[in-house]
């Protein structure tokens, strides 16, 4: 039994757009979910979403993406979910997303699972974000067995790990508090990486020049989570890591 | 705690940074298949690796440490524990 959950702040009609665009790749999934939560946090746009198959959960006050994970985490539990799954509602699923990352929960021993980013856009930005695995994730070094970090785009835990490392709600946007929960889950549990489940990340740039701003603001909105990030968990210091691409994702097989 | 030592704690030596640098640079230009865009990715990622060294952000710390007294509290908690 899977569930999809989807936090979202929609302030544009651009993010609407992705957030329909986003549901539509989650109705063609090879194997449906049995349960997808869209948790509105508190946006300033006002719209529904007339789909059946969805759970629209609004909250009142905006508190951020952690904060709305974890109010989709327990609706998921108590309907009894055994993997639960994350991605945002700038992202395309694969049309077989769900199969492959429920598969490989099933069959491994890792209580955590992230697949492969792409960029949807098509500009010289999107390439980069490609060939640096901006938001893909890392290998931990030097074995590459498992990973350092999966960016909650795409990525899934098993119930029992979700219940005991939520996220963190004083992260107050979407910067820092999946490292923050990875780290966290890596002091008990390991996070397998699934080559197979392919997800696109849309950037939002219309082209290299006008996105070029946007692009710093992803940067300075990272680096801002940082000095918390290194203050709750020392470990960063030392712990060495590689972010995968095409040239690594097959780097070993760590399912065997 | 001397003087010097504070001094050169709170420095970092040219080599460091165009080590570091280069430790960030080398291996992804590698990933860069295409000759032509090697110049203006690796550009991108100086500027990544710019605002991840030297952009100030508001501070929003909650576990309640400052700063520098973070690794006072390693180097104590080490030399507890070889003791």
């Amino acid at each position: 039994m899977s569930a999809l959950i989807i936090p979202c702040y929609i302030k544009s009609q651009w993010d609407l757009d992705c957030l329909k665009r986003a549901l539509a790749s989650v109705a063609n999934q090879s194997v449906p979910f049995e349960h997808v939560y869209v948790v509105d946090d508190a946006s300033p746009l006002n719209y529904s979403l007339d789909l059946d198959f969805v759970s629209h959960i609004k909250l009142s006050k905006n508190g951020g993406p952690a904060k709305a994970r974890n109010v989709g985490i327990e609706r998921a539990l108590q309907m009894g979910a055994e993997h639960l799954f994350f991605t945002d509602h700038d992202c395309i699923l694969a049309k077989d997303w769900n199969a492959q990352m429920t598969s490989f929960l099933k069959e491994s021993n890792f209580a955590a699972v992230g697949g492969m980013t792409y960029s949807w856009g098509k500009t010289l930005l999107d390439y980069y974000h490609d060939l640096n695995g901006t938001l893909a994730g890392k290998w931990l070094l030097p074995d590459r067995k498992e990973l350092w970090y999966m960016p909650s785009l795409n990525f899934g835990m098993k119930a029992f790990a979700a219940e005991e490392f939520p996220f963190d709600e004083r992260f107050p946007t979407a910067a820092g508090e999946d490292v923050d929960l990875c780290l966290r889950l890596r002091s008990k549990y390991k996070i397998g990486f699934c080559p197979g489940a392919k997800l696109w990340h849309d950037y939002g740039y219309k082209s290299t020049i006008s996105g070029f701003n946007k692009f710093i603001k992803l940067f300075k909105k990272y680096k801002s989570s940082s000095a918390t990030v290194y203050e709750g968990h020392t470990v960063l210091m030392w712990d060495s890591s590689e972010s995968i691409f095409n040239g690594n994702m097959y780097e070993s097989d760590i399912r065997a | 705690m001397s003087l010097i030592y504070g001094l050169r704690a709170k420095q970092t030596s040219f080599l460091q940074v165009i080590n570091d640098y280069m430790g960030e640079m080398r291996p992804f230009a590698r990933r860069v298949s295409k000759p032509h865009l090697v110049v203006p990715l690796v550009l991108l990622k100086s500027i990544e690796w710019g605002i991840y060294r030297w952009h100030k952000t508001p501070i929003r710390r909650f576990y309640g440490i400052k700063s520098n007294e973070l690794i006072y509290m390693i180097t104590n908690a080490c030399n507890c524990a070889f003791r």
